[in-house]
């Protein structure tokens, strides 16, 4: 099918014009701090050596950075790390710089509310798992963190919580979209993607058809509170890795394939020292062929209009994931309808 | 200014046609951009805008454009040449 022919159903053409307004969205990714309480099970951040430099602790340091990137055309960041809500002064040079991103928080320290920053807050598990896979830098058990994350951000419209499907707590869900839906906020998915040599027992492989089905059911079962689609779930449980799906825009994979356009050519992830390297993307150090994870999917899946005007069911799958994309990373973006129907 | 043969001409269209609902000031943008205006260079424009626009090229030359092929289409000047040049191989 052609694109023109898509656009003339009506629902189609009205939903592409409402999502069409975002694409002047062109993001980059910071490593705010190497700084982190916690060390999770399968951590992509302390994987690899990125953890290992000196921090810029300086705020007018990350002021000058991010008016660069703006000049270099960057109007959306993703500040991470370890855990941004450490370094409170960098967040603010960065927000009063460039005013769309997301913050990327454990959750366990509050950031102040003048920074409108879209807040992904991380949930590992319920109150048996979380503090199983995420504990203490000094080893300890962690803290079951979403509790506190409820106590430190009620009626906080920044937030939106992120529940990270591993091999072990497919069914721990249940007890955390109840708390989430309690307490009025929104939660959307993503899935454990393993860092590079590492051995994980998180890794999904023969939970993956399970992780979808209990995708689909938490939608049904919580509409106003799962920020998700149908085809979300089917593409980021395939056994094959988004990337073996769509290919890979980001400069990690592009500059294999000699190939740099959009994301591949502009995208960087600056670690803390503000040194960034050229063979970026948004997870580094996970493997490719694991990759199932909801950031990197943002791009990847987006990127791939072109694959996805081969028939009017994969174009409505590409736009509810789009609008599904805008609502978990855009402030005040409403999700629409989900318009793919399941086979 | 959008002189040219007719293929320029509807290299034009397809990326007008394409920035149409987006956040461009498209008026200005006509008065100001030239054939080799760079598309993101000068013209600022975004990854999934020219891959509207790749689409509707697809569709109005019959040509199967892939992702490939985008790198190489920076301008209306170098996509209208190397629209030319597949045509010819055909």
């Amino acid at each position: 099918m052609s694109l023109t022919t898509l656009l003339k159903v009506a629902e189609l053409e009205e939903r592409y014009r409402k999502v069409k307004k975002y694409f002047f969205l062109r993001e980059s990714a910071y490593d705010v701090t190497s700084t982190c309480q916690l060390r999770c099970d399968g951590c992509y951040y302390f994987e690899g050596d990125k953890y290992k430099v000196k921090d810029c602790k300086d705020p007018g340091a990350w002021r000058e950075l991010l008016q660069r990137e703006r000049d270099r055309g960057i109007t959306y960041v993703n500040l991470a790390g370890a855990e941004p809500s450490l370094v409170p002064q960098v967040l603010r040079a960065c927000y009063e710089t460039i005013p769309l991103g997301t913050i990327f928080t454990n959750g366990l320290r509050k950031i102040h509310p003048d920074i409108r920053y879209r807040l992904h807050l991380s949930v590992w598990g319920d109150g048996t798992g979380d503090p199983i896979y995420r504990r203490y830098a000094g080893g300890r058990a962690g803290p079951y963190c979403l509790p506190i994350q409820l106590k430190n951000y009620k009626n906080d419209d920044r937030v939106i919580f992120v529940y990270t499907f591993n091999g072990d707590n497919v069914e721990q869900v249940d007890e955390v979209l109840k708390l989430v839906d309690d307490h009025g906020h929104k939660i959307t998915f993503n899935v454990f993607s393993i860092p590079e040599g590492n051995h994980s027992i998180l890794k999904l492989s023969d939970t993956l058809r399970r992780t979808q089905d209990k995708m689909i059911e938490a939608m049904e079962q919580y509409p106003d509170t799962v920020v998700y689609s149908h085809y979300n779930a089917e593409v980021h449980t395939q056994p094959v890795s988004l990337r073996g799906q769509f290919r890979c825009p980001y400069p990690r994979a592009a500059i294999e394939r000699s190939r740099q356009f959009g994301i591949g050519a502009s995208f960087r992830n600056y670690q803390a020292d503000l040194g960034y390297s050229a063979a970026s993307c948004c997870v580094p150090d996970t493997d490719c062929t694991d990759c199932r994870h909801y950031a990197a999917g943002s791009a990847i899946v987006t990127a791939r209009l072109d694959l996805h005007t081969k028939s009017e069911q994969l174009f409505r799958g590409w736009l509810d994931y789009v609008d599904t994309y805008l609502a978990i990373w855009i402030l005040g973006y409403q999700k629409g309808e989900n318009l793919y129907s399941v086979h | 200014m959008q002189p040219g043969d007719n293929q320029t001409r509807a290299v034009w269209d397809a990326l007008w046609t394409s920035l149409d609902g987006s956040r461009y000031d498209v008026p200005s943008m006509k008065t100001t951009a030239r054939e080799n205006s760079h598309f993101v260079d000068d013209l600022g424009l975004d990854s999934l805008d020219l891959l509207e626009f790749y689409l509707r090229l697809d569709e109005e030359f019959n040509v199967s454009l892939t992702e490939d092929d985008y790198p190489k289409l920076t301008s209306v000047e170098a996509t209208t040449a190397y629209l030319k040049a597949k045509a010819a191989q055909q």
